[in-house]
């Protein structure tokens, strides 16, 4: 069945599309980073130089990738699942699609996070890896899922040119979140947010807040049987 | 012995008329009327994706081969890749007569396929697997009169056994012999 879904979503132009879109972020990256200054000056600011890489990327990242996100998402309501959803019930094909999706996000974060290092080990000298920045990219999939969740919830094919209005809203979000550093309202909505006083508790939070998500969809899902 | 399904009263609100239906097994229905009349009204019902403003529907649990008005295909796959695919997810194998009396192009990408090569690509997948009840939308468009007859013919064979087949159309004379009910709404 995910097979089957791949073959629709992702058809030779979408993908073409895809791969365009990685080209270019991996070339504004590079430009971005590309740094001429000999060795001995590339060693002499590397805390520096790594803080502003990490930061700036980060940045960009997280303004780029919920669109990513939901130029994938925004397709999930489909013509073509009808005949499968009245053959193998909504629920079946409801889970292949939600498996289905999850990959393809954990695919494009893996690309991303490939990317993230791999450009400035190769262009710069000065380029450390730090562990503690993987959180950054597991904290980027789980706000995929969330925005999978809900765009599962609120996007059909009819209205699938308001779907772009979740990552704005994402956007506006965590800059309100940014400014007015309150947990309460991360525990409305916990996206990513660099916030050390609960960060103990956000994953486990988050992880709990998106299989609500998931089981949301399902009554959601059970709701339109009859 | 139960029907699969069951219409009483049902109606929606923008049709001036309800629909009371029962499709029993080894029923074949054709549904025809003037367009507008709300022949896919009554089939989204039966499928249930749409819901009765009024009335009521009751529904085994069926496994519904269906082909909708609109033909919805993967384009950049091979006919017989696709096939494949959806023989292995229905857990079935390809039903080697219909391929044959189809003459479909098997090793051509669907996206290259003329609109009635793609409608019977689409009618082969309706019936790929084991549906307790098959429901056609408009299923001859875009198929010449000769591929019309070899359809019937296989409709016919598939009737005798045992499987439900339910068909809106706008040539109901054409399986006149094969109708167990005729609705013209």
């Amino acid at each position: 069945m995910i097979r089957l879904i791949y073959h629709y979503v992702f058809y030779t132009k979408k993908q073409r599309v895809f791969i365009l879109l990685l080209c270019l972020i991996i070339l504004f990256l590079s430009l971005l980073i590309y740094d001429n200054a000999p060795f001995y000056e590339q060693q002499l600011y590397k805390d520096l130089e790594n803080i502003y890489y990490h930061q700036s990327t980060q940045r960009l990242y997280l303004w780029f990738l919920p669109f990513l996100y939901e130029m994938i998402l925004m397709d999930h309501d489909q013509p073509f699942m009808k005949p499968f959803d009245v053959y193998f019930g909504k629920d079946y094909v409801l889970a292949s699609k939600i498996v289905f999706y999850v990959c393809v996000l954990i695919w494009v974060t893996w690309i991303f996070m490939i990317s993230y290092h791999l450009i400035p080990y190769i262009l710069t000298d000065y380029y450390e890896i730090y562990l503690i920045y993987e959180l950054f990219f597991i904290n980027l999939f789980l706000d995929g899922l969330l925005l999978l969740i809900i765009t599962f919830l609120l996007v059909r094919l009819k209205y699938q040119a308001f779907s772009f209005m979740i990552p704005i809203f994402y956007m506006l979000y965590s800059f309100v979140l940014e400014d007015i550093q309150h947990p309460m309202l991360y525990l409305l909505f916990p996206i990513f947010l660099p916030l050390e006083s609960f960060k103990s508790i956000e994953f486990f939070y988050k992880i709990c807040y998106i299989f609500t998500g998931f089981t949301l969809l399902f009554i959601q899902n059970l709701k339109n049987k009859h | 012995m139960a029907p699969l399904i069951k219409l009483e009263k049902a109606k929606k609100r923008y049709l001036d008329h309800a629909f009371d239906l029962t499709i029993e097994k080894k029923d074949f229905i054709s549904i025809s009327g003037q367009n507008g009349t709300g022949k896919t009204t009554l089939i989204q019902m039966l499928l249930g994706f749409i819901e009765p403003d009024e009335g009521m529907i009751s529904k085994k649990k069926l496994k519904i081969g269906y082909l909708p008005e609109r033909i919805n295909l993967p384009l950049f796959i091979k006919v017989f890749q696709y096939l494949e695919t959806l023989a292995r997810i229905k857990k079935s194998e390809l039903d080697q007569e219909l391929l044959m009396m189809f003459n479909l192009p098997l090793f051509q990408s669907v996206h290259t396929l003329s609109k009635g090569n793609q409608q019977k690509l689409a009618i082969v997948s309706t019936f790929l697997g084991t549906p307790d009840l098959i429901i056609l939308d408009e299923p001859l468009s875009g198929l010449d009169v000769k591929t019309c007859h070899i359809f019937k013919d296989y409709l016919k064979k598939r009737r005798d056994e045992g499987l439900s087949i339910l068909i809106s159309t706008h040539q109901p004379e054409l399986f006149k012999d094969l109708c167990s009910r005729h609705i013209i709404l």
